[in-house]
């Protein structure tokens, strides 16, 4: 089994891209060395690319812009906010410039940015660097959010983000930057036999713990929940023998799986798992997707878990509670069976 | 009872390692004496028993023990420790199976460590392999039984249908029989000695012990030396046991068990006699359970109490020896002391006459020398 993290993937793939292309460029806050970033994703990049690493002055919304600019003018610009709760402030440059140069100038331009941001709880930084808030951006057009889980390879999906083209945001979850990656081809990691299905570049991986057969719950699930839903899984499977699929894709705002039907055929329930709240977010367009475009009998359950609907709070013994943990998501699922 | 559990002797530490033990099972210990040294990643920490009692350890020294995991117990008195035997194992969240398949697994005495599941082992792996167990059970005569009930000619009282564990012996008995070629040799022993041991001991130790402890501690010494009897014939090879598990029969309220007293080679024999006689309290209290009666290597079989002279014990599967006690009463051979009657059985395809003579010889030096051994 491979043993690098999550975070050494990030780091490497970078260290990788910038030896390799001469059209990319990384900005962000404090990113150049010693330093290395707030999670230490671009350590050692400045001293070996030095024209290639900026550290920018403390304005969220002027670094988007200035890499909107570089893409406009043919570059790559790799952009890391360094909490994802600071993305509120790049959300005019966002919305309502890069996403819309492409349709604007009649395809004349490509904006390439990837905009890189930890997003996510548990590491006790409190309401305001604790959240998940991707689910403001899902709905915006012509942006793709990119969020890889500890079973994709996050450096391979930055890359693959550059290749295809288009304006990315790409959301790494922090509690997931020391976990260690599963990027081997392997029919099985632990108790789960794995599938992967999807576009090639942004793969969707399956784990089923009654290998692909019927099973008690499907669970659509992304990112930095990931191990929490496998620990539950895991959990609901030895002590209840409860069996569980998960359903993990790398880009959420839009995915299409022809298996999809053959699954929600052979499962009892279905259950989505967020990190952000539930209300008007990634669940229940997935719930929508589901129901719009796929049969879905009436005996099946449809639930959603997600964080409290309300700030994160600093107090470790507090997010824990607001935050959906293992042991809420397994006695969700025993309640429901 | 109470348990002790691994305190958190460093905040960042998941393990401690058990350094050194002062003590050992079933020893007697007084509140505050030391039992055991624990190492953190910082510091040493002793640990003194938190009351007085019988001492059960739960680890041994060198391991890694997880924080908050139960260290050792304190019985308020060794029969307590049938309350622990019965307790799920501590090292089952090591074998990757889940809570419902431990279970029947605990139930039906199947060993979890082999299975080579690639993934986790489900309830409905073990119900497969019980299915495959019960299926190579033949208890059949071999001849057509139908027809031949037919032609009996008279009907029946009852017809009592065998319960699992009767229906498991059955068809290990049949297996047995039908391939082992069994053959018997006997010798007359002088009781007094170890009737000498046996009071001794109740004396000294306070505990029960019988001549069915004595005759398995002596051939747990010898069986080193007999490998031969400490194994068994399989698909044209003799397998060896690494292991000196012996094997004794429990008749109690019509049902005879055998439960295995495991290791005996490196137990004394007041270790020996107190698992004996746990087995014992256990039998008695229903409370034996089929794991306590698997992994035997040899077996003993005392009828001593039936006032018998000799009988012919049969050899357990998957053994290739078997002892039978009786006797224990004056023989008109002119001494007027009781003479035990040892009765060996071995099976003739991989054992022969000399060996076993031989066996049987130095067994009557042993059981007459225990006494020196031992008081």
């Amino acid at each position: 089994m491979n043993s690098i993290t999550y975070l050494q993937s990030l780091n490497s793939k970078l260290h990788q891209l910038l030896n390799s292309r001469d059209d990319i460029i990384i900005l962000g806050e404090d990113i150049q060395d010693p330093y290395g970033g707030a999670f230490k994703v671009t350590k050692g990049l400045s001293q070996k690319h030095p024209q290639k690493i900026f550290s920018t002055p403390i304005s969220e919304g002027a670094i988007i812009g200035v890499a909107n600019g570089l893409a406009l003018r043919g570059f790559h610009p790799i952009v890391e906010i360094m909490f994802g709760d600071f993305l509120t402030l790049t959300a005019d440059q966002i919305i309502n410039h890069l996403c819309k140069y492409k349709w604007m100038y009649n395809n004349r331009v490509d904006p390439s940015v990837v905009i890189r941001t930890p997003m996510g709880g548990r590491r006790g930084y409190g309401p305001t660097h604790s959240q998940t808030l991707e689910k403001i951006f899902l709905g915006v057009p012509f942006l793709d959010i990119v969020a890889p889980s500890n079973f994709h390879d996050p450096g391979q999906l930055i890359e693959n983000c550059i290749d295809n083209g288009g304006p990315f945001l790409f959301i790494e979850n922090k509690s997931l930057y020391p976990n260690p990656i599963y990027i081997e081809p392997s029919d099985y990691i632990r108790n789960f036999k794995v599938e992967i299905s999807g576009e090639k570049k942004f793969p969707i991986i399956h784990l089923s713990n009654n290998d692909f057969e019927e099973v008690d719950f499907l669970i659509f699930c992304y990112g930095g929940i990931v191990p929490i839903v496998e620990n539950a899984s895991d959990g609901l499977l030895r002590d209840e023998e409860i069996t569980s699929e998960l359903f993990i894709p790398s880009l959420i705002n839009h995915f299409n799986d022809w298996r999809i039907s053959e699954k929600l055929l052979r499962c009892k329930n279905i259950l989505i798992v967020e990190e952000s709240s539930t209300p008007f977010g990634w669940g229940a367009e997935i719930v929508s997707w589901l129901i719009e475009n796929h049969k879905i009998s009436r005996n099946k359950t449809i639930n959603r878990i997600g964080s409290l609907h309300c700030p994160i709070p600093s107090s470790k013994n507090l997010e824990n509670i607001v935050l959906p943990s293992a042991d809420f998501i397994i006695q969700t699922i025993k309640d429901l069976v | 009872m109470i348990a002790f559990n691994v305190p958190q002797v460093g905040v960042n530490d998941e393990f401690v390692t058990l350094m050194k033990i002062f003590t050992e099972d079933l020893k007697e210990v007084n509140k505050g004496d030391l039992v055991c040294i624990i190492e953190s990643s910082k510091a040493t920490m002793d640990v003194e028993a938190p009351e007085s009692g019988y001492i059960k350890l739960n680890a041994k020294t060198g391991d890694q023990v997880k924080i908050n995991s139960i260290l050792f117990y304190i019985l308020k008195n060794p029969e307590e420790l049938v309350s622990i035997v019965d307790q799920p194992l501590e090292n089952s969240e090591q074998v990757n199976a889940t809570r419902k398949a431990i279970e029947l697994a605990k139930n039906h005495g199947i060993d979890l460590t082999t299975f080579s599941n690639k993934t986790i082992i489900r309830e409905k792996d073990i119900q497969k392999l019980i299915e495959k167990r019960n299926g190579e059970i033949n208890i059949k005569s071999g001849i057509d039984d139908q027809r031949w009930l037919s032609k009996l000619g008279t009907g029946f009282s009852e017809i009592r249908e065998l319960n699992k564990s009767q229906k498991l012996i059955a068809g290990n008995l049949s297996q047995v029989h039908q391939s082992v070629v069994t053959s018997y040799f006997s010798m007359i022993i002088e009781s007094t000695p170890l009737q000498k041991i046996i009071d001794q001991f109740k004396e000294n130790n306070k505990i029960i012990l019988t001549h069915t402890e004595i005759v398995i501690y002596c051939i747990s010494r010898l069986l080193t030396k007999y490998p031969l009897l400490n194994s068994f014939l399989l698909d044209e090879s003799v397998r060896f046991y690494e292991e000196t598990n012996i094997g004794f029969t429990i008749d109690i309220n019509d049902r005879l068990i055998v439960p295995v007293i495991r290791n005996c080679n490196q137990k004394t024999l007041v270790e020996i006699a107190r698992d004996a006689n746990i087995f014992k309290m256990k039998a008695i209290m229903n409370k034996v359970i089929p794991a306590d009666l698997m992994g035997g290597s040899f077996t003993v079989s005392n009828l001593i109490d039936g006032n018998l002279l000799i009988f012919l014990p049969v050899i357990n599967i998957y053994q290739s020896a078997v002892i039978g006690i009786s006797g224990n009463f004056s023989l008109p051979t002119g001494d007027a002391s009781n003479q035990l009657i040892i009765t060996l059985g071995i099976d003739h395809r991989i054992i022969n006459g000399k060996y076993a003579a031989n066996f049987i010889r130095d067994l009557k030096a042993q059981l007459m020398s225990v006494f020196v051994d031992i008081v």
